[in-house]
């Protein structure tokens, strides 16, 4: 009959040290060593920080297209509006550069000024108008955020 | 002492170099091409503001021919001179008399800083109370050159 406690004798030294080196083994494989905890936190903060920038950089961009078109529409706007009050029009008052009276036309009186501009959703307006032989010469400088449109151009009256 | 799976697993806990570069390459791809995508949608939103202006002294020289067929059919109807003979001319305010008046001056002309060059052309046609306004406009928009016209006939009302 064999004698257990002679044969397995867990207490012995030499099972408790490799029971203790396996057990620190597996300990060390289910975690990081400070070096690859710095690495990866490194790693991870510069990768956090190029998605940050290139985002904030894409919604600044993309806030910039928005007033560019918003410049853009406003421009188109406005110029339609006064091209038509112009040849509808038959007498023109520029004494006030920065506003033009249109009389005789539909309706029979009336004005525009920077006020088309802030009124539709554009930050600063400023307009200029300058009455020609039989035509108007017009300037306007429009803000929209932080692009500018600056344009000149000239609106005929109607041969008569 | 271990396992061959157990080995096997110790193998596969980091990243080779070929999977770092990989990573490296997928994510530098799509780093250029966002930086691309917006690079080329500013680009076209300029070209946008770069044509509307274009437009916007394109008709205004059509415009000019239109004042100039009321107030100095002199310049358009009567004798031939630069600016009614088929030359390239381009509008130019004169400020000296009240209310200013146009004048067509030969050459073209080129708007802010060279990025825009426009003229006008005024020829006959059979119709001697008759003359045809050909406008011109050049730009370029940040990809390529663009030209644009517009033409429209004058008519002579008469002093």
């Amino acid at each position: 009959m064999t004698d257990l406690n002679t044969t397995l004798q867990p207490w012995k030294p030499i099972y408790i040290i490799m029971a203790s080196k396996i057990l620190l083994k597996k300990k060390n494989e289910h975690g990081f060593t400070l070096m690859e905890t710095v690495v990866a936190l490194g790693i991870g903060l510069l990768a956090t920080t190029m998605v940050f920038y290139i985002f904030t950089l894409g919604l600044k961009n993309i806030q910039e297209i928005k007033y560019t078109q918003a410049l853009n529409s406003s421009a188109i706007f406005f110029l339609d509006r006064v091209t038509y009050l112009i040849k509808q029009g038959e007498n023109f008052d520029t004494s006030d550069s920065n506003r033009l009276i249109i009389d005789g036309g539909t309706p029979n009186e009336t004005s525009i000024d920077n006020l088309f501009f802030t009124a539709n959703n554009i930050d600063t307006a400023t307009t200029t108008f300058t009455g020609m032989a039989k035509s108007i010469r017009i300037n306007f400088i429009i803000q929209k955020g932080s692009k500018i449109l600056s344009a000149t151009t000239t609106i005929a009256q109607r041969s008569i | 002492m271990f396992s061959p799976r157990f080995k096997k697993s110790i193998n596969n806990k980091g990243f080779s170099i070929i999977e770092a570069l990989v990573g490296i390459t997928l994510a530098a791809l799509l780093l250029v091409a966002f930086t691309s995508l917006i690079t080329q949608t500013i680009k076209i939103n300029q070209a946008n503001m770069s044509k509307l202006k274009a437009m916007m002294y394109l008709q205004e020289l059509i415009e000019v021919a239109k004042d100039l067929e009321q107030s100095a059919t002199t310049t358009i109807f009567g004798p031939p001179n630069d600016c009614n003979t088929s030359n390239a001319c381009h509008p130019e305010a004169d400020n000296s008399v009240s209310p200013p008046e146009w004048n067509l001056v030969l050459d073209e002309q080129k708007l802010e800083n060279d990025t825009f060059t426009r003229s006008i052309t005024i020829s006959a046609t059979v119709d001697a109370n008759v003359k045809m306004a050909t406008a011109t406009i050049s730009w370029h928009d940040g990809f390529k050159y663009n030209t644009s016209t517009l033409e429209t006939y004058l008519y002579y009302y008469g002093q």
